[in-house]
């Protein structure tokens, strides 16, 4: 079967990362199993609760990348959520007594960064901004649970509160109509 | 002695600026953007001086009034993806991505400069095409995107993934190589016949620049390609282009079209490098028709029976069905003229005992298309279809994406053993006839199917393509033989194998 060739040659294709992922995908399942089976075995602090979630992190942002809507804003709000959960359970598990003083302190830098990446490039950060407003609205409710006692009250978390009322201020006066046509879109059910 | 390269040409831009005083006018983006659409006005501008076209041919053919308003307005539409939409974005993975390439063979070599503006120019006509993929809480779906849309050389491999994740990328891809126009398109935005009407317009408007042809459009909004109309860059988008018609279709009681016994796979391992090769046979219309009339069946039926047979030739399996997938486009059922996914597949199955003689089998075949390709089963598995996304709505896309990877992928491939796509005729004003001297229609490579086959007429010329994903040459061997018994006069191009 004589075959013309009428495409052109292509050189090696970069499979790095794709090798890297499938490498990466085996060590985190293998490590995510080992450790609570060593955990349980040598006892003492639960610490393979906080590895797991580290291993679900890696897993999620580079085993497993979003294939769909993999943009900058979306991206630091998961690595944000990630660190932050980390953080508590470290407090919870390993070593009690300053999350609740570190963590509006991330959360806060983080909203920064996508505050900051949103309004370099508005023209195409419009369409990404939900996962900016889950943020917001999280930083929101976590800094109004404080007022309730828990966890107690401290300037960061004050300031958390703070940044991210501002920010809904702000963003429902000059960015309303965007926002409402955002939402529309991102709860539709058609 | 080292060859020293070419500097490129440098546009001067004051030509534009006194040629086109109020171009900027007709741009609102960003800067980086607003620069690259100058400067595809400028290399334009160029190469039509360098031709030694009048200033006033070269206003005619670059009219600012062409761009319209996409570049200046705000993106505001957005578009739900419809039942047979839905499943693309949820089951994808990593390199795997549902698509599907078209191309035109011009009779001269493309000009990318006007190329990239005929893309500029008729952008605006294909709202739903000017998109990006989002993710909603419960579904995906197409979110406008107003950029500088981007032609490129084609230097990858045909068919490989289209990258759809970072903020305003597009959702087809068009490349050129020497005579050859190609879009890619992400199943997500279209069908075979909406990606059709994409490309008739996109190279009538490429016509326009290049050889000065104002073709006459009178076939408006018909989306079908066997009309030799195509639709006119200058036409407002119309909302039915757009709609979702599965929600016109009558609903069935009961379900249809999606489960059965999984179809006998062609022998090969998968090769890692999807696809793993491209071919084409190039037959006479005029033959292969006159051909499948000695058997009495149709070009698809005669074609289905030819993969039935290789098919057989190609697999270690001594039972099972094999089952070949045949998209049936169903505005022929519901008149209609979206250009969104409308079409829904019928099930053309042999058992492997049954395939003997092409005498034998095509009867059968023409049977089946027959039955399974009418109105009816047609209508119950959109119904099947449109219930089965009703009944998923209320529950959140992380919970339903495991789900959907699974049956998008493994298993939603193992009922099935290839696939036909037959886009039929395709017709071309007849102005642009004469510089256009064939197309082809590649389907992207599945997940685990070997082969996926699909085919195209364009005049005398009948292009069967066939996409490979196993080193295993033994189905397109089978299949270059029996058309040779069947003395047919066949041309087999292609790609050279993707190894690496």
């Amino acid at each position: 079967m004589n075959i013309e060739i009428i495409y052109p040659s292509v050189g090696k294709p970069a499979l790095f990362m794709a090798y890297f992922r499938k490498v990466l995908r085996w060590f985190l399942i293998v490590a995510a199993v080992a450790c609570p089976i060593i955990n349980l075995a040598v006892g003492g602090q639960l610490w393979c609760l906080v590895a797991d979630w580290v291993i679900l992190g890696l897993w999620d942002i580079l085993a497993k990348p979003d294939v769909i809507e993999y943009s900058l804003i979306r991206q630091t709000a998961k690595i944000t959520i990630y660190v932050c959960v980390l953080l508590v359970l470290i407090d919870q598990l390993l070593a009690p007594g300053w999350a609740s003083f570190v963590v509006p302190i991330v959360g806060c830098g983080a909203l920064i960064v996508t505050v900051v990446i949103f309004v370099s490039d508005l023209h195409t950060q419009k369409q990404n901004m939900m996962p900016m407003i889950w943020m917001v609205l999280l930083a929101l409710i976590l800094s109004s649970v404080t007022l309730a006692g828990w966890p107690e009250k401290s300037w960061p978390m004050i300031a958390l509160g703070g940044l991210s009322l501002l920010l809904i201020i702000v963003g429902s006066i000059t960015l309303h109509r965007e926002i409402l046509l955002e939402l529309k879109k991102r709860f539709h059910v058609k | 002695m080292v060859k020293k390269q070419k500097k490129p040409q440098v546009p001067d831009r004051s030509v534009r600026k006194e040629l086109f005083p109020d171009l900027e006018h007709h741009i609102h983006l960003p800067s980086r953007e607003t620069r690259q659409l100058l400067a595809d006005y400028d290399r334009a501008i160029n190469l039509y001086q360098d031709r030694g076209l009048s200033d006033e041919e070269i206003c005619k053919r670059l009219a600012t009034e062409r761009l319209g308003g996409f570049y200046a307005h705000a993106p505001v539409r957005w578009y739900a993806l419809d039942p047979a939409e839905k499943l693309y974005p949820l089951g994808m993975r990593q390199g795997e991505m549902p698509l599907f390439r078209m191309s035109v063979y011009l009779r001269a070599e493309v000009i990318p400069e006007l190329l990239q503006m005929a893309l500029d120019f008729m952008i605006k006509r294909f709202p739903s095409f000017a998109t990006t993929v989002k993710s909603g809480i419960f579904w995906h779906y197409l979110d406008s995107t107003k950029k500088h849309y981007t032609i490129e050389e084609e230097k990858g491999i045909a068919c490989s993934p289209i990258h759809v994740a970072s903020s305003g990328s597009q959702v087809f891809r068009i490349q050129y190589h020497q005579n050859r126009i190609s879009v890619e398109f992400f199943h997500v935005v279209t069908d075979g016949t909406g990606g059709m009407v994409f490309l008739k317009t996109l190279v009538s408007e490429y016509l326009r620049l290049a050889e000065g042809i104002e073709p006459e459009r009178k076939a408006g909004r018909c989306p079908m390609p066997a009309d030799p109309g195509v639709w006119d860059p200058e036409d407002a988008p119309d909302e039915r282009e757009t709609a979702n018609e599965f929600l016109h279709v009558e609903l069935f009681k009961g379900s249809s079209g999606f489960t059965g016994k999984p179809g006998v796979q062609l022998g090969g391992k998968l090769s890692k490098m999807k696809p793993y090769r491209i071919l084409h046979f190039e037959m006479s219309a005029a033959e292969l028709k006159e051909k499948a009339h000695q058997y009495q069946a149709s070009i698809t039926a005669y074609m289905l029976g030819i993969m039935f047979m290789a098919h057989k030739f190609a697999t270690e399996a001594t039972d099972g069905p094999v089952i070949i997938q045949v998209p049936v486009n169903i505005r022929k059922f519901h008149p209609s003229v979206t250009l969104r996914n409308d079409s829904m597949y019928a099930m053309i199955s042999l058992e492997l005992g049954e395939i003997t003689t092409m005498e034998e089998i095509m009867p059968k075949i023409q049977q089946q298309l027959k039955e399974k390709g009418a109105k009816e089963p047609m209508d119950k598995m959109v119904s099947t279809a449109v219930k089965m996304v009703a009944g998923l709505k209320p529950i959140p896309r992380f919970i339903k994406r495991p789900v959907a990877e699974k049956l998008y992928g493994f298993l939603g491939d193992r009922l099935i053993s290839d696939t036909l796509s037959n886009m039929g005729v395709v017709r071309m004003p007849e102005e642009d006839v004469p510089f256009i001297e064939k197309f082809d229609f590649i389907l992207g490579p599945s997940v685990i199917n070997r082969a996926a086959c699909a085919m195209v007429t364009f005049e005398d010329h009948v292009i069967f393509s066939v996409t490979k994903t196993t080193v295993d040459p033994s189905f397109e061997e089978r299949i270059s033989k029996l058309l040779d018994q069947d003395e047919l006069t066949v041309r087999i191009t292609g790609s050279p194998l993707y190894e690496y």
